[in-house]
Formats: C-alpha cells, sequence, structure tokens
C-alpha cells in the first residue's frame, strides 16, 4: 500500500472515531483531508533531523482551529495515534516511539491551551451578548414606559403630559411674531351616552372620536391629543390668524355631529369646543391649556355643541370675581368691610329722620369693590351671614355714636340678604346685635327684597314675623320688581315698602300712556296707604320728583337729591345737639 | 441565565462554547436519560449543511432560517456564502442572547442578519421590514425550518403557521423541516426527556411522519422525501458509521 493511501485510511479512522464526539462542520471528507494533513506532518517530524516536538505543539492547536475541538476527541486522538500511527503507518525510526510520545505530549499542550483560549472567549463573547441582550429589553422597556408616559392607553394618542411637552416645544423653538392655537373638544352629554350604552360601548365611540379627529387633523399636520375621559384636544402651530383655529374647531364640531355607527345602532354625539389663538411670544403651553378650558367652559355655559374663544376681558372679568371671592374671609377678618349712609327725608318737612346703611369694600389692591359684585359672592360662598352680622353691629354702634354725640336717634335702615333671613340663627343674632350695641329694636328697620318672602305661608315668613313682634320694622325692598303677589301682601308682617327707582321713569313726559308710572305710581301709593305700609321712593335725583311724590302723599324718600352714601363724618354735621333731626334737609 | 435555553442546549451538545452551566446540566441529564441523544443534534446539524449546500447546487440563494440559534458550528451562511458568496441569509431566533450574539457574529457581512421573531408570530416575521429589505420575495427563497416545529404545541397550530410563512414564496421555493420523531423502541426514555424539557420555556412535542407530511401542503418532495435525517442524502464518506439511535426526521420539499 502508498504511504499516502495508508495515511488516508488512518485519517478515514480517525474522523469515524471522532463523530459523535465532536462535531466538524465541513463534511467527513473535508474532515479526512485536514487529518490526513495532520498525519503526514506527524510522520514528517518523527522522522526528521533534528527532531522538533514543537511539530506537535503546533498539530494540536490546528486540530482546535479545524473544529476538533471537545475534550472527548482529544482523548480519542491520543488513544488511536498512539496505539496505531506507527504501526500503520509502517513508521521505522530507531527513536520512533520515544519521539511519538514527545509529539503527542505536546500535541495535548497545543489542544488544550488552544482550547482554553475558545472557551475563554466563547464565554466572553456570550456573556457579552447576554448584556447586549439585556440593555435592549431595557431600552425597550424604556421606549414602552415613555410612550405610555406620554400617551392615552385607550385611544393611544398623545396625552395631556404630551399636548403641554408639544406646545412647550413649540413656544421654545418659535420666532417673533409665529402665532399659535389650540382647541380642547369636550363631548357633550357624554356621562349620559355612557350610561345608556354601557362602558365599554363608551369606550368604543372614544375611540371612534379619537379616528374621526384624527382624519381631521392629520391632513392639516394638526397635533391631536386625548386628554382623558372624553376631551380631546387639536393644536396648530405658526396658525395665521384667529380664524384659523375657529375653522378647525367648526370642522372637528360639524365632524362629530355626523351620525356615527356602533354596532349597528346609530348614535348622535356633539360636542363643544374652547378655542385660544394667540402669539407665542409671552405664553406659556399651561397658560394656553388653562385658556382653552376657560373658553371651553364659556361654550358648555352656552348650551353647548358650539365653539367660544377665549376672550381676554371676560377671562380677566371672572377671574377677577374669583379673586374678590377669594378674598372676602380675611377681608371680613380684617374689617375691611365698612358702610356708607344715605339719608332717607320725609317728603312733608323734608327733614332727616334716618340713614340706609349701604355695604362698602375697598380693597387695597382692586380698590372699591360694588357691593354688586361682592354681595352675590358672599351670598353664593354663604360668607353673607357673618358678614350681615358684622354689618349689622357696625351700623347700630354708628347710630349710638350718633345719639352719644348729637342728641338725635335716627332710624337705621339694614339690608338683609335671602341667605341671612333663612338662617336659622337669624332672629337671635339681630337681637344679641341690638342687645350688644345698645341700639332700640324700633329704631332698627331691616329692608328685604320680595325673593324673601315669597309667600305669608311658607317658613321664610316665621324670622320676619318674630322679628317685627319685637318691635323691628321690616320694609319690602324694591317693591313691584319680584316675586310678589298683592293677594298676601296684606298678611306679610311688613311695615313698609320702597319704591325701586324704575317707577320714576317716565314721570317727566308730558304725553303719557295709561301704562306708564304716572298711572301706577299713584296707585301703589294708594294701595299701601291703605293697607297701612309707609312708602319709600328710591332713586330720587331731581326735585321735580321730590315735588311729584310729595303731592302724591309719598312718605319717606333716598336719592343723590338729597343725598349720596356718604362717610358717618359726613352725616353727623346733619344732625343737631337739638336731639331733633334739622327741619329743612338740602344736601 | 438560570433557565436552560434551547439555543445554547444545541450548541453544547453540538461540542459548542456559548452556553452557560444550567444548559450544560440539562443536556448531561438528557443524555443519562437517553443516551446518544447528542447524536441526534450532530446528525441534525450535518443535515443542515448537506441540505444547504444541496439548494445552493439548485440555484438558491436566498434562505431565511427560523429557530436559528446561536449561530457557532456549520452556519447556513458560512456554508451557503462558501458554496455561493451572493448568497442572503435571514436569521430568525426568539431568544435575545441568541439574537444579540448573532448580531455581533455578523457584523460586518452584508448579505447576513438576524431578527428577534417568533414562529409562532409567523406575520410578524414574513413582514417584517429587515427581511423584507434583505430577501426579495419575487424570487425563490428557502424556508428552514430546522428542529424549530417540535417546540410548538398542537394548540399553536404548527401546519397553519408552515403555511402563513409560506404564503408569499413564488413556485420554485423550498421548504426545510426537521422534526423530531416518536421511535417505538426508546418510548420510554422520549417520555423522559419529554418530562425533562417540562422544566424549560420550550416544550418538546413528538410528531409522526403523517403529522409532518401534513405540514408541507402546496408543496412536493424532494427525494428521497420525509426519511431520517441520516437517510438524507448522506455522505457516502459516513456509510460505515454506526446509526445513531434517536434522530430526527426531515424532508426538503419544493413548492408547486
Amino acid at each position: 500500500m502508498e504511504v499516502s493511501d495508508r495515511v488516508t485510511a488512518l485519517a478515514g479512522l480517525w474522523a469515524r472515531r471522532l463523530a459523535g464526539v465532536t462535531f466538524v462542520p465541513d463534511g467527513r471528507a473535508r474532515t479526512r483531508e485536514m487529518l490526513a494533513n495532520v498525519l503526514s506532518r506527524l510522520v514528517t517530524a518523527l522522522t526528521t533531523e533534528p527532531f522538533d516536538a514543537g511539530v506537535g505543539y503546533q498539530v494540536g492547536r490546528d486540530l482546535v482551529a479545524g473544529h476538533v475541538s471537545s475534550p472527548q476527541a482529544l482523548g480519542r486522538t491520543i488513544d488511536l495515534l498512539s496505539g496505531r500511527l506507527l504501526a500503520d503507518l509502517a513508521i521505522d525510526h530507531p527513536r520512533a516511539v520515544d519521539r511519538l510520545s514527545d509529539l503527542l505530549g505536546e500535541l495535548a499542550t497545543g489542544y488544550t491551551e488552544s482550547l482554553r483560549d475558545v472557551v475563554l472567549a466563547a464565554a466572553e463573547e456570550i456573556n457579552q451578548a447576554e448584556r447586549v441582550a439585556w440593555r435592549d429589553q431595557q431600552h425597550a422597556l424604556h421606549r414602552r414606559i415613555q410612550h405610555a408616559l406620554l400617551h392615552d392607553p385607550l385611544t393611544d394618542l398623545p396625552n395631556r403630559a404630551h399636548l403641554v411637552r408639544w406646545l412647550q416645544d413649540v413656544l421654545d423653538g418659535a420666532a417673533a411674531g409665529d402665532r399659535i392655537g389650540l382647541c380642547v373638544i369636550d363631548l357633550d352629554r357624554f356621562t349620559t351616552i355612557e350610561d345608556s350604552l354601557g362602558g365599554d360601548r363608551a369606550c368604543q365611540v372614544l375611540r371612534l372620536v379619537a379616528n374621526l379627529l384624527c382624519r381631521q387633523a392629520n391632513p392639516y399636520g394638526h397635533f391631536l391629543a386625548h386628554l382623558g375621559g372624553d376631551v380631546f384636544a387639536i393644536a396648530v402651530e405658526r396658525t395665521a390668524e384667529a380664524d384659523a383655529m375657529v375653522k378647525a374647531a367648526d370642522r372637528a364640531l360639524r365632524t362629530l355631529r355626523d351620525p356615527v355607527e356602533l354596532n349597528g345602532h346609530q348614535i348622535r354625539l356633539s360636542a363643544s369646543a374652547g378655542i385660544v389663538e394667540r402669539p407665542t411670544a409671552g405664553t406659556t403651553a399651561v397658560d394656553l391649556v388653562a385658556a382653552a378650558h376657560v373658553s371651553l367652559k364659556w361654550a358648555k355655559r352656552d348650551q353647548g355643541g358650539r365653539w367660544a374663544s377665549f376672550d381676554h376681558a371676560r377671562h380677566a372679568h371672572e377671574a377677577r370675581r374669583h379673586a374678590i371671592t377669594a378674598a372676602m374671609p380675611a377681608a371680613l377678618a380684617g374689617g375691611e368691610f365698612t358702610l356708607a349712609y344715605q339719608p332717607l327725608i320725609r317728603l312733608a318737612d323734608d327733614a332727616l329722620v334716618g340713614v340706609e346703611a349701604l355695604a362698602r369694600w375697598r380693597h387695597p389692591a382692586f380698590g372699591p369693590i360694588s357691593p354688586v359684585q361682592f354681595i352675590s359672592s358672599a351670598e353664593d360662598t354663604g360668607l353673607i351671614v357673618p358678614l350681615g352680622r358684622a354689618l349689622l353691629e357696625q351700623a347700630c354702634r354708628q347710630a349710638v355714636q350718633w345719639r352719644q354725640a348729637t342728641g338725635t336717634s335716627l332710624v337705621i335702615s339694614v339690608n338683609l340678604a335671602v341667605a341671612q333671613i333663612r338662617d336659622p340663627g337669624a332672629v337671635h343674632t339681630i337681637l344679641d346685635v341690638l342687645a350688644e350695641t345698645g341700639w332700640p329694636a324700633e329704631l332698627l328697620q331691616l329692608e328685604i327684597t320680595e325673593s324673601a318672602i315669597v309667600s305669608s305661608d311658607d317658613e321664610s315668613v316665621d324670622s320676619p314675623r318674630a322679628l317685627a313682634r319685637c318691635g323691628v320694622t321690616l320694609a319690602i325692598d324694591d317693591f313691584g320688581t319680584g316675586y310678589s303677589s298683592l293677594a298676601y301682601l296684606a298678611e306679610l308682617p311688613v311695615h313698609g315698602v320702597k319704591l325701586a327707582a324704575r317707577f320714576l321713569h317716565g314721570l317727566d313726559t308730558a304725553t303719557s300712556t295709561r301704562r306708564s308710572n304716572r298711572t301706577i305710581l299713584p296707585a301703589l301709593i294708594t294701595l299701601s296707604h291703605q293697607l297701612g305700609l309707609s312708602v319709600t321712593a328710591e332713586g330720587i335725583e331731581l326735585p321735580e320728583q321730590a315735588d311729584h311724590l310729595r303731592r302724591l302723599g309719598c312718605d319717606l324718600a333716598q336719592g343723590y337729591h338729597f343725598g349720596r352714601p356718604a362717610d358717618p363724618d359726613h352725616i353727623t354735621p346733619l344732625l343737631t345737639a337739638s336731639g331733633r333731626p334739622n327741619r329743612r334737609y338740602r344736601c | 441565565m438560570t433557565v436552560p435555553n434551547a439555543a445554547r442546549m444545541y450548541d453544547y451538545s453540538l461540542g459548542g462554547y456559548h452556553n452557560f452551566a444550567v444548559d450544560r446540566e440539562f443536556v448531561d441529564r438528557a443524555e443519562k436519560l437517553m443516551p446518544g441523544a447528542s447524536w441526534g443534534s450532530h446528525a441534525n446539524r450535518a443535515f443542515v449543511g448537506r441540505s444547504v449546500r444541496w439548494l445552493v447546487e439548485v440555484g438558491i440563494r436566498q434562505f431565511l432560517d427560523i429557530g436559528s440559534g446561536i449561530p457557532t458550528l456549520g452556519n447556513v451562511h458560512q456554508i451557503a456564502q462558501q458554496a455561493a458568496p451572493e448568497s442572503r441569509v435571514l436569521y430568525v431566533d426568539i431568544d435575545p442572547v441568541a439574537v444579540a450574539h448573532s448580531r455581533a457574529l455578523l457584523a460586518g457581512n452584508p448579505r447576513a442578519e438576524v431578527i428577534q421573531g417568533d414562529v409562532r408570530a409567523a406575520a410578524e416575521i414574513v413582514y417584517h421590514p429587515d427581511v423584507v429589505r434583505l430577501l426579495d420575495f419575487s424570487r425563490p427563497v428557502a424556508v428552514l425550518l430546522n428542529a424549530v416545529l417540535h417546540f410548538v404545541p398542537d394548540a399553536d397550530d404548527p401546519a397553519d403557521l408552515v403555511a402563513q410563512l409560506c404564503e408569499s414564496l413564488v413556485s420554485g421555493s423550498y421548504l426545510t423541516i426537521t422534526h423530531a420523531t416518536p421511535i417505538p423502541a426508546l418510548s420510554a426514555e422520549q417520555d423522559d426527556l419529554r418530562a425533562l424539557y417540562e422544566s424549560t420555556p420550550t416544550s418538546l412535542h413528538y410528531r409522526t411522519k403523517d403529522q409532518v407530511v401534513a405540514m408541507l401542503a402546496g408543496f412536493e418532495l424532494v427525494e428521497p422525501g420525509l426519511v431520517n435525517v441520516t437517510d438524507w442524502r448522506p455522505d457516502p464518506d459516513e456509510a460505515d458509521d454506526p446509526p445513531p439511535a434517536a434522530v430526527p426526521i426531515a424532508a426538503v420539499a419544493r413548492k408547486i
């Protein structure tokens, strides 16, 4: 047999022995070739002078490089080569056995060192892969979290946080003169829809709405957001003018008005929108969102199904009102509320017989605040009860002071709000104040609006009755303008009526219709007198009006003609030390 | 790192070193339950080599290897690109570590890429942007499902998954499947092995030849048909090797 044939045969056997303990990828033929090559090198080393055992070392490394790389493969290799190489290849050299030992020793060293390197490299690679996979997973998780933080879970549209961020980015990058617009859209009566359709369907409706709005917003490149619940928003950068937002809002509202198909049912929706459109300079994302919500509130208040634009004046007005309401409790505690007094004149002899005490408030920042504003705010918050008591006390003390200083006793007329009368402790409070201040009940008049005592059978009459029994005078303020029923006027525990200023209108016209005040006024005065009620006319501004009323027999009068509401210091000089009011009073 | 993983276990049974202690423990236990179990991995891998070389010979230049595992010994891309350098190979594996490792190894190879994908989400693989970018589905593609379908339970309907994966292949494309199959003489050992796999994320499901044939709808088998992996166009030089006890069955099929 040729040497090469022997080599090939042994290589084939070697390859078969390796099969199953190490996977050599290139196919049996290639493996055999490689092993044949290795055998040739070993044979050469065995028979060459000088002997170099190092060839074995290199062979060991090369085997590993050739993918013969398992521990068992080394074992089988050494076993095979030490047992059969010399015999199968007919090596005949005196030192062959020793040399083969040396070579195989070196082969083992080369093989294991190379294998160690392979294993270490593989471990590093797999660990690196583990780290990369972990890092990628973290990034993916991070992205999902970011997405969830910025998108609504139901519709996957950008959420409120995302909108604010978007707006701020636009504002930050805006050029001078740029404008920006925002429209907040709220479905009308969505809770009703939810109740009738159930939660799941309601969610489907919201997703449908999101789709509809998407189709509106996308073609224009507008930013659409879902602020939660049934509230959405469309934001537009670089708007040309206010109209741009109006058009966007209009489009959105009209789209939502088209009947929507859900599971075979037709659902009719409608929505309201609040718009704000303004220059980018000087505004913030939060401002924009707040302003749009304010306008939305207006749109809803105005019946819904429409848009409303943000209006600085209106907003400022409402903001001021809120600020006033919020400031009232502290103002009350701080004694900021005072009284102005307007003379009440007996027309028969022009004598000053009393004053109406009118609430005043001068706010350190807002300045003088009209009673129209703060009284209704006080009524809304219930502060009217303590405020009313404080003002009543102030008026009574002032009355006592006047008496002490001038010897004159005036009737003090104080306004009472509905809430005050309805307060269960009203009578107690008022009597308490009278007792504390020492002012007699007979010199206190309480002015009550018609709406406060609606019928004679109501509980609302209990307090007035009790007060009247204690000697306090009661007068109906703004008589003839409210819900008064003439039917039970006679049974109400009141002593007088105050005619509203509007009854003075039309008195000066030469021509008058039968229904004019020239007819009504005398009738009212006569009626009141016949019921035993005194009549006070308010809002007298001209001497002619005073004369007319005097002729008609009106008892008392009040108005600019006789004196504007003024500080107590202005009233004091009008009272004499003689203990009686001036006979002739002119202001 | 605490749970054995099919890709790393396969690597170890081939004599690779890209694996962790848990993987080696599992394979060693499997070998004890069924001596010669690792032989099955060698035979499977050898078949992959032979079948890819054959596919290149018949003109296939695009490969989609699903369940590719750790890309070390006997890679599809190395075999294919050695025979035809313009061959393109897209690897898909479910394990993020295998994918990361593949990516590192493939860096610099413009015609081989890897994506993370699950054979049970066929549509996500076939329409994945990386897949669509590398492979041209207007030309024949070979879809390789070697040693992966036996990890898909019946509930996930493997035949339907195969259909989804091959839907967009043009006629003249190929499908390769190897699958673990019940061997009556080894039924006790196979049951033990199946129970062992229950402790991993991948449960093992043996299927008969008929069941595997049912996955080849729309394809015609290439000679010698659906046979033991060691009998598919064997290397004549290996004819004298003792036949291993437990090997998967294999088929290469051509789309009609």
